[in-house]
């Protein structure tokens, strides 16, 4: 449409028209001049007749270009006009002979000439009349085309305009969109630039050239350098200290020839860097790179992190000197443990060697405090360690294989004496529903128990102490039970009593000792086991303290150190034998040797593992303690040169002497080829065990080659000297003679009902009335049988005459001595 | 556009000689055009008059194109406007063009260019009697350009020629 508009409007810049009207008026005009020649040629006879002849010619040429010239085609297509142009050039061909004639036939045909030439003229109006309709008729229909082109224009034009709008909006959106573009570009560089200006980090732009091509404000504080005196200059001379300066040179050489990253884009990297003023201090770095106008650029964040590394080391050296301090306790501990358990080791086993018969009443009371002392301070000693051990949490348990039943019975018949004198009866009952044997620590446990039982037996008088242990349904975890008619504990208290040297009465316990720790190391223990303990209690009516312990049941017989756990083991000396002590330490092997020596066996020493060795090879014995650190040679190394040199014979049994054995310690000695473990301080009665278990004869035989060199003393002088020390003299002797009446009654019922065969209820709690009384006043004898029959009537034992008669004994054996001291009295 | 045109061939009829270089010699012939007004140049009281021969002796040029008076394309010989307002030494900026029957135009000087219009005397080879509007013709190449065609241009084309003055 376009190019058709174009057509149109070039065909209207180049006019395909001359004055048309104008040239067809001349026609008419052309002839009137014509006219007017000629009358002027007939009004002057002498007359040029060239004017006429030129007028002639002019109207041929205007009636020719009419007939001839493209102009007038559509003129000439009308009827009206192409006659009036057929009369007109009939009149110019008649005409032209005249013209062309000589001038004296043209003067005299000048008449005739003027004649025709008026007669033409109705023509040559009719011709320009006709030829102002067509050519008007031409120009309306050249307007209709021309205003026709026009809307087409208009519409070109209109359709132009819309595109020209559209494109005007889109330019304006993109110009807004490049404005906005440009505003949020600004917008970002400026907070860029805040960012860089404000961070804490020292911003570093450098170039391939390794040259500073920016520098922040943190970089001034950090390095010391303003920035006009950074900006280009090499990073290397300015913050690089010397013996990095090769590393960095190489890092950016190795960047720039293989693109290999090194630092970059790492994250961050700790290096050192240096300020202006030469110091040295270490830096956190980040280094990525960057397309930039000039390239590649690095862009570095670089962190003075000298302040934090120093806070570190401080850190590290106040933990360091923290752990060094907790290790110097430890080992302090261990030290004293070890210094304060050698000396009253060495006490107590020679107070066991001094015989209270052959001394006066007076020394064997002393003796007795210095042994009760003696152990107290032990069991202090001991407590004090257990806490720290606790606490420090190195404590490591022992997993071996124990019975519970025994166990409980080890601690109850432990404490029976105590209970006793306080008037309590102390009782157990174990309900292990056929699991009795136990993985656990049996030494941690029997702590517990000893601890809790010496607790209630301590806030009770004249009451019970029952002791249970019991299965829970789930047959692993057991509950052992501690029930006492003391005092009890207040609600408020019941919290606190586990918490550590807490002492709720504090004139009641000093009255009682202790150091309130007890239960606090039960609470430790158990919690180190894996269990849990509570207490349910009331004033006035007595407690219940309970431990569960996680406790898994075994076969029988896995302990490879069991052999004197058993219940069978008795302590009774065995035939004499001839033995080894090596032993660096004096007391220890002079206590050891004097209670051997008393059992009659023949000793010898040896003051380390190397004289123990040498001493082995001489002579053949029959059984070896042996200390485990000793100078020259320990205990350990010298069993296995023993081992090695025994061969395949007969083996020797070797009973490791220490203090504590720790349960990966049992291992070591075990797998040295030790047999067994003598744990210190040496009671006669563990020392006998051992013996028995390892040089032992057969029961049998034992009960009767064996006499009984130490039977119970009939009434203990010592207890006894107490008792009438703390009540005086006279409430003693009132004591003794109701004991006498009162006792002797029940002695009597007794053993007719025993004889009789009659193991009820009734006989039980007379036996454990009598029993208690008994013990009270010391006297062990008679306490020891009526013990030994109220165990056994508990089990279901029968007695019968021997029995009676056992006690009828011992009775009337207590009857004497005790009215030997109402005669003294 | 090309087709719009119809080339316009300009042959060069005569080498050009020395014949417009001297003063003007007087007409010997018939006068067929007389230039008055601004010219340097005259042979009859201060006029410069032309009979057809001294007219051919100014390097007559051919211009072929189609008019719109005459049907078909027309071959047109005569001289240069141009070169014949150097022949009088014409110094105005307007020429008044008259015919026989006194019709009158004015033409401005700077239309007489090279390859512009020429003083037409022969009309396909032949010499144009006043029926034929003759004798002499105002022609623009109008083919060759389309600002040859436009109303003013064909008003300019003045035919039976016989005066031209040069107007300041």
């Amino acid at each position: 449409m376009a190019g058709n508009v174009r057509q149109q409007i070039d065909s209207l810049a180049t006019a395909n028209s001359d004055n048309t009207q104008w040239a067809l008026a001349q026609v008419d005009v052309e002839l009137l001049a014509l006219q007017a020649a000629i009358l002027q040629a007939q009004a002057d006879p002498g007359s040029n007749l060239r004017d006429v002849r030129q007028r002639f010619d002019i109207l041929y040429s205007r009636i020719n270009t009419v007939s001839n010239s493209p102009l007038f085609r559509a003129l000439r297509e009308s009827d009206a006009a192409s006659q009036s142009l057929a009369r007109i050039d009939i009149f110019l061909s008649d005409t032209v002979p005249i013209i062309d004639s000589s001038n004296e036939d043209l003067r005299s045909a000048l008449p005739e000439l003027a004649q025709r030439t008026a007669s033409v003229r109705s023509w040559t109006r009719q011709l320009t009349l006709e030829g102002v309709g067509v050519l008007s008729r031409s120009s309306d229909a050249q307007r209709v085309g021309i205003a026709d082109t026009l809307s087409r224009v208009s519409i070109v034009a209109t359709a132009l305009l819309v595109i020209l709008i559209l494109m005007l909006a889109a330019l304006f959106y993109m110009a807004r969109l490049a404005k906005q573009q440009a505003q949020e570009e600004s917008l970002v560089r400026a907070r860029l630039a805040s960012v860089i200006a404000t961070s804490l980090d020292a911003i570093l732009v450098v170039g391939r050239d390794g040259r500073i091509k920016d520098f922040n404000g943190a970089a001034e504080g950090i390095f010391g350098y303003r920035r006009d005196e950074a900006m280009g200059e090499l990073v290397e001379d300015l913050i690089v200290p010397d013996h990095l300066k090769a590393a960095h040179r190489d890092t950016l050489q190795t960047y720039l020839k293989t693109g290999e990253k090194g630092v970059i884009g790492k994250g961050r990297v700790q290096l050192e860097g240096r300020r202006k003023n030469g110091e040295v201090f270490p830096l956190e770095v980040s280094v990525s790179t960057a397309e930039s106008e000039d390239g590649e650029i690095f862009v570095a964040f670089l962190r003075d992190i000298s302040r934090r590394e120093a806070a570190k080391q401080e850190l590290i050296k106040a933990r360091d000197d923290a752990v060094a301090g907790e290790r110097a306790k430890a080992e302090l501990i261990a030290v004293m443990s070890h210094e304060m358990r050698t000396p009253l080791n060495g006490m107590l086993g020679t107070l066991d060697l001094i015989d209270p018969e052959k001394r006066g009443p007076k020394d064997a009371a002393y003796l007795d405090i210095i042994r009760a002392s003696g152990n107290q301070l032990l069991y202090h000693v001991d407590n004090v360690l257990e806490v720290s051990r606790a606490e420090a949490g190195k404590m490591v348990l022992a997993h071996e294989p124990f019975s519970i039943r025994s166990l409980v019975r080890e601690v109850v018949d432990g404490q029976q004496r105590v209970a006793e004198t306080r008037g309590n009866h102390l009782s157990y009952s174990v309900r292990t529903r056929g699991q009795d044997y136990a993985i656990g620590d049996p030494v941690r446990i029997r702590q517990v128990l000893l601890n809790l039982v010496g607790n209630a037996i301590k806030f009770t008088r004249n009451g019970t102490v029952e002791v249970e242990a019991v299965r829970l349904d789930d047959g692993n975890m057991t509950e052992f039970r501690v029930k006492d008619t003391g005092i009890g504990i207040q609600p408020q208290d019941l919290q606190r009593v586990f918490d550590e040297f807490v002492t709720l009465d504090v004139s009641y316990t000093r009255a009682e000792g202790g150091t309130g720790l007890g239960l606090s190391i039960v609470k430790h223990l158990a919690k180190a086991m894996g269990g849990t303990v509570g207490l349910e209690s009331a004033p006035g009516e007595g407690s219940l303290f309970w431990v569960r312990l996680p406790l898994p049941q075994i076969a029988d017989d896995a302990d490879p150190f069991s052999t004197h756990a058993g219940p069978a083991a008795e302590a009774e000396p065995v035939a004499p034998r001839k033995i080894l002590i090596v032993e660096d330490n004096r007391i220890n092997r002079i206590v050891l040797r004097d209670l051997l020596e008393q059992d009659g066996h023949q000793v010898d020493e040896a003051t380390n593992g190397q004289l123990g060795v040498e001493a082995t090879g001489r002579s053949v014995y029959d059984l070896v303690f042996m200390d485990i650190s000793m100078p020259v040679l320990d205990g350990v190394e010298a069993t296995r040169a023993i081992r090695r040199a025994e061969g395949s014979g007969l083996r020797l049994p070797i009973i490791a002497l220490t203090a504590h054995a720790l349960p990966a310690e049992k291992e070591r000695f075990r797998a040295a080829g030790m047999d067994d473990i003598l744990v210190k301080p040496i009671s006669r009665k563990s020392l006998r065990q051992v013996l028995q278990a390892y040089l032992g004869q057969k029961p049998a035989a034992k009960a009767a080659t064996t006499p009984r060199p130490e039977g119970p003393k009939i009434v203990d002088h010592a207890q006894f000297d107490e008792l009438s020390n703390s009540l005086g003299r006279e409430r003693a002797a009132k004591l003794v003679e109701d004991f006498l009446g009162e006792t002797g009654a029940a002695i009597d019922t007794i053993t007719q009902r025993l004889a009789a065969g009659e193991t009820d209820e009734t006989i039980r709690k007379d036996v454990h009335h009598a029993a208690g009384s008994a013990a009270l006043l010391g006297a062990e004898l008679l306490r020891g049988e009526l013990a030994r029959v109220e165990e056994g009537l508990k089990t279901g034992e029968r007695y019968d005459q021997v029995t009676a008669g056992q006690i009828t004994d011992a009775w009337q054996s207590t009857v004497r001595v005790l009215e030997g001291y109402l005669r003294n009295a | 556009m090309t087709t719009f045109f119809t080339r316009t061939l300009f042959t060069a009829a005569f080498i050009a000689s020395a014949g417009i270089a001297h003063a003007l010699e007087p007409a010997t012939d018939e006068v067929v055009l007389t230039v008055s007004g601004e010219i340097s140049e005259a042979n009859a009281d201060g006029a410069a008059q032309f009979d057809l021969s001294m007219l051919e002796g100014l390097d007559p040029v051919t211009v072929e194109t189609s008019t719109i008076w005459t049907d078909g394309v027309q071959s047109f010989e005569g001289v240069p406007l141009a070169t014949l307002l150097k022949a009088v030494g014409a110094d105005g900026a307007m020429l008044r063009a008259s015919a026989i029957n006194d019709y009158a135009v004015e033409i401005p000087v700077e239309d007489a260019v090279e390859g512009g219009p020429i003083v037409a005397y022969l009309l396909n080879g032949e010499p144009m009697s006043v029926r034929d509007k003759g004798p002499l013709w105002i022609v623009y190449p109008f083919d060759s350009a389309p600002e040859y065609q436009t109303e003013q241009v064909y008003s300019r084309s003045i035919w039976q020629l016989d005066r031209i003055e040069v107007q300041p």
